[in-house]
């Protein structure tokens, strides 16, 4: 069928810009571009300041024997992996980078960066942890200070009208990810949860309005395709950073669907709408504080909770599968959470621990096989 | 076992009966006159809280970053630091009971990759062998494993209120000010799940008792920076222990100046219970499954540990008590740089270093040795910044992966190897050279 070529080519598309995390257009057409780490900084920022936001993933990194040596083995891939990849010369095509205390992996590996690698621009913010409205002019503040730093560096202003088109560009970014999640949602979903990756993460490296371009085609070529058949089971995805579609293709090459997700690199990140209106950072500062929080946030954890079960109903999930990279702590408090709340409210579970960069193809396998056994399908 | 005529839980009687042991034994030890002064403490600490849960008084549970002064000031309010009992029987108790603490949390879901410390509080706690809190203090200090053991604090008693305080990643005025402004909201919040009233002049009284226990650790550090070392180096760590639960109490001050005056004598005595060949700074977590490893050292090894990073109280200036803001500021601000791990963890690596610089310069020491505690990321993440700049300071540096309250991830038998080698082979090798050239 022509839509589901079409379709294809598009995933294709998308995914060989998660392998290169490179926007090539950016690169192309000279333009600045700035790496950052977490799904709390906002790239509206950086567009205001004419900079392509792109953020950072190891994909295309293949080896993280440098990022190793400094960060030791007992650190989070994921952080390793781009470290390595920076010191590398895998980015070569970054101005800088930007880093937040969204852990302690992270922040090493920011101390890393500053000290060895040759990047131009090291931008930091130190973001709460907590949702208390007497914390948010510290973020604002922040967002304030890493604004001027930008202009200081790039020798470039930021202005309101600037930073509100930015916001209203990502709004359309997250109007066109809100489509595609419905349509994976659907009974009958004519996308999977790995393309659905390839389009969240995709939408994080891409210049907004390549990824309109993108999605804008995406979305008509799937509502042409045909239903995926075969699916033995709906579940809902959740848990730290995950870029990789590839591992969620192993999950539904089990006759999983990956019907929701709640996490930074899915739709979570990308699930705020940021408000339009006179004061756009304070705006932005409240979009991104408030989105439903990463477990780096204290306390919030019912939040979460009550987001993901929203999402089990919205989507019919029968599971929930939860995965984390090794050694991450803070969510590492999340399954103890979870089995604790589903004493009372019993929700089918899998916990997965895994290392970046290794999908771990038969092990993740033959663990989802037996979950979905064990859902009676 | 009756502690106050009553019968309690297990785990409290195991660190009672230890701890009336310890202090029989050593009683008459004149080399343990400082470790019978924290000893005595700590008893009197457990007499004060079990008589508050006997009274019915509300408890306040917090994390490692907090120290207890506000609290304090609130009168007849109990203070948990969430790891509480599993530190004390990992040091002063039963091992085992702390390694069945992490067990217990580890099968209800909380992750290994956690602090044991964590983990052992978390086990403590779903063993209901703490008093139910009335609210929860919980500060993202030192480290990841603290957002962790609060969300998991937070979900275990989700009918106890939490207020955050969150400590920025910097070093500056800013930082203090942005603390203290936090402190001051809650206040009205211990005020309102304690039903205490916040006593301003107490916390007067409260801050001066810390005042002067900050001088105490100050003379303590002076008269440990002496070579020989002549205080036993299994004391190091009590800064720590000290200031998560006793700070602002007669308990704390009496523990540091028994600290400060045991080390001043022993000074002043000359009398020397083993032969310091190197002297070491143990950067990162102390060996609390086996506190007589430091006896193995000095006494086999001649190895001594004048101050470790658990130890190492900064010099950052005296509470000013004239006002409640400016106390609220001088306790924000020694909270956040004064207080072991939180500060040298929760910033750049930079302070890292510089601060093992500093205390390798002042405690005249001879090398270093990190001891990783496998669940302190911020230290392993830095740790190739860290190896670099002992190189380039020409500081022999022992690295190893163990875990201070869990015995089971490198054995007794494996450390002593490590640590023998590296005195022996690198450090007293390197010792002599430079005695040859200079």
């Amino acid at each position: 069928m022509a839509a589901n070529s079409k379709k294809d080519d598009l995933i294709k598309e998308l995914n060989d810009v998660l392998q290169t995390t490179r926007p090539e257009c950016a690169v192309n057409s000279k333009e600045k571009v700035l790496g950052y780490f977490c799904s709390y900084v906002p790239p509206e920022l950086l567009l205001a300041a004419k900079i392509y936001p792109v953020r950072l993933s190891g994909l295309g990194v293949n080896d993280s024997s440098s990022g190793d040596a400094y960060l030791s083995h007992l650190t989070c891939s994921f952080a390793r992996h781009i470290t390595a990849g920076i010191l590398d010369g895998s980015f070569d095509y970054l101005a800088g980078q930007i880093s937040i205390n969204t852990c302690d992996h992270v922040r090493r590996a920011n101390d890393v960066i500053i000290a060895k690698s040759g990047l131009g621009f090291h931008g930091f913010m130190s973001v709460p942890r907590s949702f208390r409205e007497s914390l948010l002019p510290w973020y604002i503040e922040e967002l304030e200070r890493l604004k001027s730093a930008l202009e200081n560096h790039f020798q470039v202003k930021v202005i309101d009208q600037g930073l509100k088109d930015a916001i209203e560009k990502m709004n359309a970014v997250r109007g066109r990810i809100k489509a595609l999640d419905l349509m994976r949602r659907e009974d009958q979903p004519r996308l999977s949860g790995s393309e659905m990756l390839a389009a969240t993460v995709a939408a994080r490296i891409l210049p907004p309005e390549k990824f309109l371009e993108i999605a804008d085609q995406l979305i008509a070529s799937a509502k042409e395709s045909e239903p995926i058949k075969n699916i033995r089971a709906r579940l809902l995805l959740t848990g730290g950073p995950l870029d990789d579609p590839r591992f969620v293709r192993t999950i539904e090459s089990q006759g999983a669907h990956i019907a929701g997700d709640l996490f930074c690199f899915g739709t979570r990140g990308l699930g705020m709408e940021v408000e339009q209106g006179p004061k756009p950072m304070e705006a932005l500062a409240r979009a991104y504080l408030y989105q439903v929080p990463c477990a780096r946030m204290m306390g919030e954890f019912p939040t979460r909770y009550q987001a993901l079960l929203d999402l089990y109903r919205d989507c019919k999930a029968q599971g929930i599968i939860f995965q984390r990279i090794k050694f991450c702590q803070i969510w590492s408090s999340e399954v103890h959470n979870l089995r604790h709340r589903l004493q009372e409210n019993p929700v089918p579970l899998l916990v997965i621990d895994r290392e970046y960069g290794t999908v771990s193809t038969g092990q993740v396998k033959t663990r989802v096989q037996a979950f979905v056994e064990s859902l009676g399908r | 076992m009756a502690i106050l005529g009553k019968e309690r839980m297990r785990e409290w009687e195991t660190v009672w009966k230890t701890l009336d042991g310890m202090r029989l034994l050593f009683s008459a030890d004149p080399e343990a006159q400082g470790l019978n002064g924290v000893l005595d403490n700590i008893k009197r600490f457990i007499v004060r809280q079990l008589t508050m849960v006997d009274e019915g008084r509300p408890f306040v549970w917090y994390n490692l970053g907090f120290n207890p002064e506000l609290v304090f000031a609130l009168g007849e309010v109990g203070n948990i630091a969430a790891p509480e009992l599993a530190a004390m029987s990992s040091i002063v108790g039963d091992q085992q009971d702390t390694e069945n603490f992490i067990d217990i949390a580890e099968a209800a879901g909380y992750s290994s990759e956690c602090c044991s410390a964590d983990k052992g509080g978390v086990g403590a706690l779903i063993r209901g062998l703490y008093p139910d809190p009335c609210c929860i203090v919980g500060i993202n200090t030192p480290c990841d494993s603290q957002v962790s053991i609060i969300n998991a604090m937070a979900e275990q008693k989700s009918n106890a209120p939490l207020f955050v305080i969150d400590v920025p990643s910097y070093e500056d005025e800013r930082t203090f000010q942005h603390v203290a402004g936090q402190f001051r909201e809650l206040v009205p919040f211990l005020e309102k799940h304690t039903g205490r009233k916040m006593d301003w002049d107490k916390l007067k009284q409260v801050c001066e008792t810390t005042n002067r226990t900050s001088e105490y650790l100050w003379q303590w550090m002076e008269w440990k920076s002496h070579a020989p070392t002549m205080q036993p180096s299994k004391l190091c760590a009590v800064t720590m222990v000290l200031m998560i639960s006793f700070s602002g109490s007669d308990i704390g001050e009496d523990m540091a100046r028994s600290l400060a005056e045991d080390a001043r004598k022993k000074v002043e005595s000359g009398v020397r219970y083993y032969d310091e060949k190197v002297r070491a700074i143990w950067y990162q977590d102390p060996v609390w499954w086996d506190i007589q490893l430091y006896d193995w050292m000095e006494a086999e090894l001649g190895l001594s540990i004048p101050i470790d990073i658990f130890g190492y109280y900064a010099s950052e200036g005296l509470i000013d008590t004239s006002s409640e803001e400016a106390m609220l500021y001088g306790l924000a601000r020694r909270m956040v740089n004064c207080h072991p791990m939180s500060r040298q963890f929760r910033g750049t690596m930079k302070r890292y270093i510089d601060d093992f610089m500093q205390l390798h310069e002042r405690f005249q020491a001879d090398c270093g040795i990190m001891a990783g505690h496998i669940a302190c990321k911020h230290s392993w993440g830095g740790i190739g910044l860290f190896k670099e700049a002992c190189k380039k300071a020409g500081i022999p540096l022992l690295v190893f992966e163990f875990d201070m309250f869990d015995s089971r991830i490198l054995a007794r038998k494996e450390l002593q190897f490590e640590i023998k080698r590296f005195i022996n082979e690198i450090v007293i090798p390197a010792k002599a050279r430079k005695g040859q050239g200079s």
